[in-house]
C-alpha cells in the first residue's frame, strides 16, 4: 500500500512538473512595427567598449556569425575562424578549406572551451569537432557523424541542430549527446523537437544562431519556424520559454507545406511578399531583458522585452549614447546580436556608410572596414 | 582542326578589335568551351567598346550581381587569382550597386590583388552593362578597349575554366 501511495505521488509529481514545463512560458505579443521605430538600446544596456577590427587584406571578414571571447576575440566567419586581440588588432585565422587533418568545409559553429584553452570548430560537412588551441593549431578531429547547424557544449554531453534537414530517420531539430569530452566520445542519446517532414524538403537553413548563452550556463535554444524560444538545461532537457506571437501577421503552418515550394528562397520570396513577419533568429537574454530580431516584408527589425515590466519595445532604427553622443541608425541584415554568456552581449554593425551614415567618424571607420564590435551588458 | 584555327582567329579579332558585334548572335550556348568548340558566341561575348575607359587602362572588368553575397562566386574568384599571378596583372575595375558594401568586394577579391588596386565605380554612373541579378560578369579590358565580357552562373566550373584559358592563350600571350 505504502509502495502504492509513494509510486501515484510520484507520478503526480512527474505530471505537474511536466505540465508546469510546458505551460509556465510567456507569450510575447508582437505589434506590427514600421521602419520609422526607433528603440532606445540605452535604456536597457551599457555601452562597454566598441572594438574596431582591424582591416587588412588577410583580416577581411565576410560575416561575423559569432563570436567568442577569452583574452582573445575568435570570430566565426562564413570562410575562417579569425583571431584578434582586446583592441581589435589580428593576430591569424584558420580558413576554410585547406588541405590537411583539419581540412574544413562547412565552418558551422565556434564553441570556447574556457577551462582548457581550446576552441571546437564545428564543420556540418565532415561532420566533426576540429580542437584548436588558442594559438589556432590543430589538435584533434572528433567525428560526431550528423551534419548539424549548431552546437553547444553541456555539462553532460553536446546539444545541436540540424534545423529542417533530416538526418535521422524521422524528422527532429534537437540532437543531445551524452559524454564528457573528445577522448571517450559522445553518443547520440534523444532527439526531439519533431517537425513536418514536407519542411525537410526545402527548408534548410544553414544558419549560425540557434543557441544563446545565458548567465545561468543554461542555453536559449531559438525554432524559427514556430516563432518558440526554448531553454536547454546543462542535461539538455528543453522547455518552452518564449512564444513570440506575431497575431496577424503570423505566418501559419498551412503557408509552409503543400504549396510546392522547392527551396527556401521560394519560402522567403512568398513570405517577403506578404505583411507577414517571421524568422526570429539572434537572441540575446540577460537577467532583465530579452533581445531578438526578426523579419517583415523582408527587412529585419528587431524587439527588446522587458521581463520585469513585461514592456515590449520594437524597431527598425536602434539608438544609444556612445561617447556622450546620441547615435542612430537603421539596422540592416547583416547586423548580429550575440551572447559571451557572462551577462555580456555584443553587436556586430557594418562600417558601412550607406548603413551608418555620418556615425562613420564617431567609430573611426569608413568603407570597406570590417564591421564595428559594440560590447554591452546590463545596466 | 582549320576549322579551329578559324574560330579561333574570329575570337582574337572580336576580342582585341574596336569593332562592334563581329558575328552576329546564333544562339544562346551554356559553355565557352561549346562556344571554341562549335564556333557559337553568348550576347556580347565578341562585342569590343572602345574609348570607355582610359587607354592606359589594363585591367579584368569585374561586375558584381544585382543581389550579391560575399561567399558566392569562389570558384570564379580562385580561378582569377591564379589569372592574375600567372600573367602579373595588378588592377581590377568593379563595378557595383549601391547594395553591395566595399568590404563584400573586398573580400570577394583579397586572394586576387590589394584592396589599392581595386578601383571600384558606380553602376548607376555607368551604362554600358546590366549587372546580372544573381552571377557576376567578367571582361577584359585592354589599353582602355572593353571585351570578352560573359555571365558565371554559380556551379559552371567550365565555363571558368574556358574562359581563362581563351585569356590566357588569345588575349595575353
Amino acid at each position: 500500500m505504502k509502495n502504492i501511495f509513494f509510486l501515484l505521488l510520484t507520478l503526480l509529481l512527474i505530471r505537474c512538473s511536466s505540465k508546469d514545463n510546458n505551460e509556465k512560458h510567456i507569450v510575447i505579443s508582437q505589434p506590427h512595427t514600421s521602419v520609422a521605430d526607433v528603440v532606445n538600446f540605452s535604456d536597457y544596456f551599457e555601452i562597454i567598449e566598441v572594438i574596431n577590427l582591424e582591416s587588412s587584406d588577410s583580416s577581411i571578414i565576410d560575416y561575423t556569425h559569432k563570436i567568442v571571447f577569452d583574452d582573445f576575440y575568435f570570430i566565426l566567419g562564413g570562410g575562417a575562424v579569425y583571431k584578434f586581440d582586446k583592441t581589435g588588432k589580428y593576430i591569424l585565422k584558420v580558413k576554410r578549406g585547406e588541405d590537411g587533418p583539419n581540412a574544413i568545409k562547412n565552418l558551422t559553429d565556434l564553441i570556447l572551451l574556457k577551462n582548457e584553452n581550446r576552441l571546437w570548430i564545428y564543420d556540418s560537412h565532415h561532420r566533426r569537432i576540429s580542437q584548436f588551441d588558442y594559438n589556432l593549431i590543430f589538435e584533434i578531429n572528433y567525428d560526431l557523424d550528423y551534419p548539424l547547424f549548431g552546437l553547444e557544449k553541456l555539462e553532460t554531453g553536446l546539444i545541436g541542430s540540424p534545423g529542417y534537414m533530416m538526418v535521422v530517420k524521422e524528422p527532429y531539430s534537437l540532437f543531445r549527446f551524452s559524454g564528457k569530452n573528445l577522448a571517450t566520445g559522445y553518443s547520440l542519446e534523444e532527439t526531439t523537437m519533431g517537425f513536418d517532414i514536407e519542411k525537410s524538403d526545402y527548408l534548410h537553413i544553414f544558419r549560425h544562431d540557434y543557441f544563446s548563452e545565458l548567465e545561468t550556463g543554461d542555453l536559449d535554444f531559438v525554432n524559427s519556424f514556430n516563432d518558440t524560444i526554448y531553454n536547454i538545461n546543462q542535461n539538455g532537457e528543453s522547455s518552452i520559454k518564449y512564444v513570440i506571437d506575431f497575431k496577424d501577421k503570423r505566418v501559419l503552418e498551412g503557408e509552409l507545406v503543400n504549396k510546392g515550394y522547392t527551396s527556401i528562397v521560394d519560402v522567403f520570396n512568398y513570405i517577403n511578399s506578404t505583411d507577414k513577419s517571421f524568422n526570429i533568429g539572434n537572441i540575446f537574454e540577460s537577467n532583465n531583458s530579452l533581445i531578438y530580431r526578426f523579419f517583415n516584408s523582408g527587412k529585419p527589425y528587431f524587439s527588446i522585452y522587458d521581463k520585469k515590466n513585461n514592456k515590449l519595445t520594437s524597431g527598425q532604427i536602434i539608438k544609444f549614447n556612445y561617447k556622450g553622443q546620441e547615435i542612430a541608425f537603421p539596422i540592416d541584415e547583416e547586423m548580429r546580436i550575440g551572447s559571451f554568456g557572462n551577462g555580456k552581449g555584443y553587436l556586430s554593425i557594418t562600417s558601412e556608410s550607406s548603413v551608418i551614415g555620418e556615425n562613420q567618424k564617431v567609430f573611426n571607420t569608413q568603407d570597406g572596414d570590417n564591421p564595428i564590435i559594440i560590447i554591452f551588458n546590463e545596466k | 582542326m582549320k576549322n579551329r584555327y578559324l574560330v579561333f582567329f574570329i575570337l582574337l579579332l572580336g576580342c582585341n578589335k574596336g569593332e562592334e558585334k563581329v558575328i552576329s548572335d546564333v544562339k544562346q550556348v551554356k559553355t565557352l568551351g561549346e562556344m571554341v568548340n562549335e564556333g557559337l558566341n553568348s550576347n556580347i561575348f565578341y562585342s569590343s567598346f572602345s574609348n570607355k575607359f582610359p587607354v592606359e587602362t589594363n585591367a579584368i572588368l569585374f561586375v558584381i550581381p544585382n543581389s550579391s553575397c560575399f561567399n558566392c562566386f569562389e570558384d570564379l574568384v580562385q580561378d582569377l587569382s591564379i589569372f592574375y599571378k600567372k600573367n602579373s596583372f595588378k588592377n581590377i575595375i568593379v563595378l557595383k550597386n549601391d547594395n553591395i558594401k566595399e568590404r563584400e568586394v573586398r573580400f570577394s577579391l583579397q586572394d586576387v590583388t590589394r584592396m589599392e588596386n581595386i578601383e571600384i565605380l558606380d553602376i548607376a554612373n555607368n551604362q554600358l552593362i546590366v549587372p546580372h541579378d544573381f552571377f557576376p560578369e567578367l571582361g577584359f579590358i585592354r589599353n582602355g578597349n572593353l571585351s570578352c565580357i560573359e555571365v558565371f552562373e554559380q556551379g559552371n566550373e567550365k565555363k571558368i575554366k574556358d574562359y581563362f584559358e581563351f585569356l590566357n592563350l588569345m588575349v595575353v600571350n
